[in-house]
């Protein structure tokens, strides 16, 4: 019986030790530490300029190929770019989302297809929980008991090895390729041009099309679709005009009529537009930096100024 | 049912042994029957119908060995023994091949002959190769007069008893059920409990916290390689050493779990393996490598191909040949075939070697070298194992021999331009770490981690007590993350075998 007891007492011993290691004493300052530095940055510039203004909703796709600065230029708004990374939770960004916008305002969502299927426990593990649960365990509490134990439990053995290596790489002054310094003041990227895109040339060329799974586009209504339904019915109540739109991906082939169809329709539903580019922001591969979603600085901004003249209209509503 | 699922976790095993202590308070048949039967229904929960595959290979070999047992029972007219022990041998080896090897044959026998026959598509039933193993081994037990037993539920507790079914260890009826007929087995003792409960947690961590990850990494490049990928430098050495690791955590863990489960029951299974990549040797390796295949191979083929008593030659012709019927064993495919024939080569060059050659003093420059060597022929094997094919073998190996360049990250290389001599930047690298920077990092960590353990640390039978326990405080709560949170459960390796 003591053995046991023992065994018990040791178990639990484990439990505290990971909850103090992970809750207290490392962190994963070039990753997800830098993600919420990010958005304190957007949100900052978010809350400094007026009203009517102009806000992008999505993970990486909005900072990488979307200019806020070229759309406030062309529409003469401010414009805020509140995108971060995919391993974010999209409610944590929506969350961001609500407290810029304000009667008057456009909420453009270019949202990568994936994350409309995303399942409900995705949401409680992205990178905004690990940084909650490390540096401001308070504000998980919104998100009720699953979302505080999720968080908690969310670190494996890598992660651990990842945190000590950011740590380390931290304290010797060693910087990612893209982090505060890269972003312009409306949360853009920048610097992603022709020439530092050569390294992953060959990744592009290799790279899966990430073409919309028209059946599996809305697989967990409970998941991220349930936050970004929940948003879109936020934006209806309090004046916010919310379009939806496309991700940028390659056009080795045009994206289907029917997720697009789906995705028009999902948005109508919830009293929102959606807006798909003549060219489906679908772009040659050469246009893209390191991933499909990422497009290069160049074409960030003819994107942009492509997408500025179709919101124009609907800046007036 | 996994052993790292909840449902077994959290239903199956307390069910399992708090009947079986109650029903032993009163009858000691009754709690057999008790656990034969919730290990049919452990079986039986992957595919139900797979159990009455099991069944018919239990009934078939409870009668040939009864018949083998107590021949003297029966009229002159039985056949003799010899061709009992031959029906049943035959029995099993067709069982076996004919779910496990049919659609191979078929496959090369259509490439060969230029004819095409087709096959139906025959499922390989979980565990074949493991119960039908212990099966011949108890119809030769049988026949040497080693094994006395009538009770068919005695037997179907042997041939089911759910910890080592499915991947073993491969146990003989004379280690196993003696155990079974002391009535202490069936009085629950803490301490029996506690340690299996130990060395389960410890063998679940290897499993889920240290396997499960590696597998992650290997994946990776031998995925890529049989799509047709040229792997580089980097990935493919990465895949390689990942791979070795997650074998050896996922059977070693396999392994430890069951002797764990068995103990809680009062039960002692042989150990399967012990720090094998710490030998100096193949010889050495396979001593303590899943030690009770090592063990039926030695008995069940070796000896009785003639093992080293008809000198030099026949003597490594036999150990090829039982080294070739290991590789056969773990499945059809000629990756199986040529991994047997490697190590066949290797353990009869070894013993070579021992013979003609190496000195009986061996300095330390001589150990490490020998240990190098003996690692670096386990990779290589493993490489092939792995492989899903042929081709994907040799995509492998030129990457690992740098045919197809040698990339880094070329942030890693601006921070250490030393590597730059040997490697080109690349901003991600294909196979490599989830193509991160960070992922790079995390999976050097890892290898340092797992090449630690199985170098430097004393393996789970070496430790004491309290250092069981320091281990399980060290990796319990990364166990519980995986089970309950990670969300995902991944079968153990040997499992397809």
């Amino acid at each position: 019986m003591r053995a046991f007891l023992t065994l018990m007492a040791a178990g639990t011993l484990s439990l505290v030790l990971y909850l103090f290691v992970f809750g207290f004493l490392v962190s994963r300052p070039m990753v997800v530490d830098q993600a919420q530095q990010m958005l304190d940055k957007k949100l900052a510039y978010g809350l400094a300029t007026g009203h009517p203004k102009i806000v992008l909703v999505a993970a990486s796709n909005a900072r990488f190929s979307h200019s806020c600065a070229v759309l406030e230029k062309s529409l003469h708004r401010p414009c805020v770019n509140l995108g971060v990374a995919g391993d974010v939770g999209i409610d944590w960004v929506l969350d961001a989302a609500r407290r810029i916008l304000a009667r008057g305002d456009l909420a453009y969502m270019p949202i990568e297809f994936d994350i409309y299927s995303e399942p409900r426990t995705r949401l409680f593990t992205g990178m905004d929980a690990a940084y909650r649960f490390r540096h401001d365990k308070g504000s998980l509490t919104e998100r009720g008991p699953e979302g505080v134990i999720r968080a908690a439990f969310m670190f494996s053995l890598p992660t651990l090895a990842q945190s000590l290596g950011e740590m380390a790489l931290a304290e010797a002054g060693v910087r990612r390729r893209f982090g505060l310094d890269t972003l312009d003041q409306q949360g853009d990227e920048t610097g992603h041009d022709d020439a530092k895109a050569i390294p992953y040339l060959a990744v592009i060329r290799g790279e899966q099309e990430n073409m919309p799974n028209n059946d599996g586009l809305f697989a967990n209504p409970d998941g991220s679709q349930a936050a970004i339904t929940a948003f879109l019915d936020w934006c209806r109540t309090h004046g916010v005009t919310a379009v939806g739109g496309l991700p940028t991906i390659f056009n080795d082939r045009p994206v289907p009529d029917a997720p697009i169809e789906k995705l028009r329709a999902f948005y109508r539903a919830h009293g929102a537009e959606f807006l798909a580019l003549p060219n489906r922001s679908q772009y040659p591969r050469s246009a893209f930096y390191d991933t499909s979603y990422h497009l290069r600085e160049s074409w960030q901004h003819r994107h942009s100024a492509l997408l500025a003249e179709k919101l124009r209209p609907l800046l007036s509503r | 049912m996994l052993f790292n699922s909840t449902i077994f976790l959290f239903g199956f095993l307390p069910a399992t042994l708090l009947l079986f202590f109650l029903f032993g308070r009163y009858s000691v048949r009754l709690a057999r029957l008790w656990l034969a039967a919730a290990s049919l229904f452990f079986y039986a929960w992957w595919n139900p119908p797979y159990l009455i595959l099991l069944a018919i290979s239990i009934i078939f070999n409870y009668g040939a060995g009864y018949l083998l047992q107590f021949r003297e029972r029966f009229t002159s007219a039985l056949p003799p023994a010899k061709l009992i022990l031959a029906l049943g041998l035959a029995f099993n080896l067709g069982f076996l091949g004919y779910f496990k090897y049919s659609a191979f044959l078929v496959e090369n026998l259509n490439e060969v002959a230029g004819t095409d026959f087709v096959l139906r598509h025959v499922a390989l039933p979980l565990a074949i190769s493991f119960f039908t193993f212990q099966k011949i081994a108890y119809l030769v037990d049988s026949y040497l007069g080693k094994v006395k037993e009538k009770s068919f539920l005695n037997y179907v507790l042997f041939a089911a008893f759910f910890p080592q079914l499915i991947a073993g260890p491969i146990v003989h009826y004379s280690e196993i059920f003696p155990q079974f007929k002391k009535p202490e087995t069936y009085r629950f003792q803490w301490a029996n409990f506690s340690d299996g409960a130990t060395l389960f947690l410890l063998g679940l961590a290897k499993k889920v916290v240290l396997a499960d990850e590696f597998a992650r990494y290997s994946d990776a490049a031998f995925n890529g390689a049989q799509g047709g990928a040229l792997i580089s430098l980097a990935p493919a050495w990465v895949g390689a050493l990942s791979y070795t690791l997650q074998l050896y955590f996922d059977f070693s863990g396999y392994s430890d779990m069951a002797i764990g489960l068995a103990r809680m029951f009062n039960i002692e299974l042989p150990l399967n393996f012990w720090s094998p990549y710490k030998a100096g040797s193949i010889i050495e390796f396979w001593r303590r490598w899943h030690m009770t295949l090592s063990r039926f191979l030695r008995d069940y083929v070796y000896i009785p191909l003639g093992g080293n008593r008809h000198g030099e030659v026949k003597r490594y012709r036999n150990l090829f040949l039982t080294m070739l019927v290991g590789g056969i064993w773990h499945g059809a495919g000629w990756t199986y075939v040529i991994w047997g024939t490697l190590h066949g080569v290797a353990l009869a060059v070894n013993h070579l070697w021992d013979v003609r050659i190496a000195s009986r003093t061996r300095p330390l420059l001589y150990r490490a070298a020998a240990h190098v060597l003996t690692l670096a022929v386990v990779i290589c094997g493993w490489v092939i194992f792995r492989s899903p094919s042929l081709q994907a073998a040799r995509q492998m190996f030129g990457g690992m021999a740098g045919r197809n360049g040698a990339y880094l990250p070329d942030q890693i290389l601006s921070a250490a331009p030393a590597l730059s001599s040997f490697f080109d930047g690349l901003g991600q690298v294909p196979y490599l770490g989830d193509s991160t920077v960070m992922g790079s990092f995390e999976i050097l960590v890892m290898l340092l981690l797992g090449y630690g353990i199985v170098f430097v640390a004393p393996n789970l039978y070496q430790m004491s007590r309290s250092r069981r326990l320091i281990a399980v405080t060290l990796s319990f709560a990364f166990t519980f993350q995986k089970i309950l949170f990670a969300g995902s459960m991944s079968p153990f390796l040997y499992f397809q075998f």
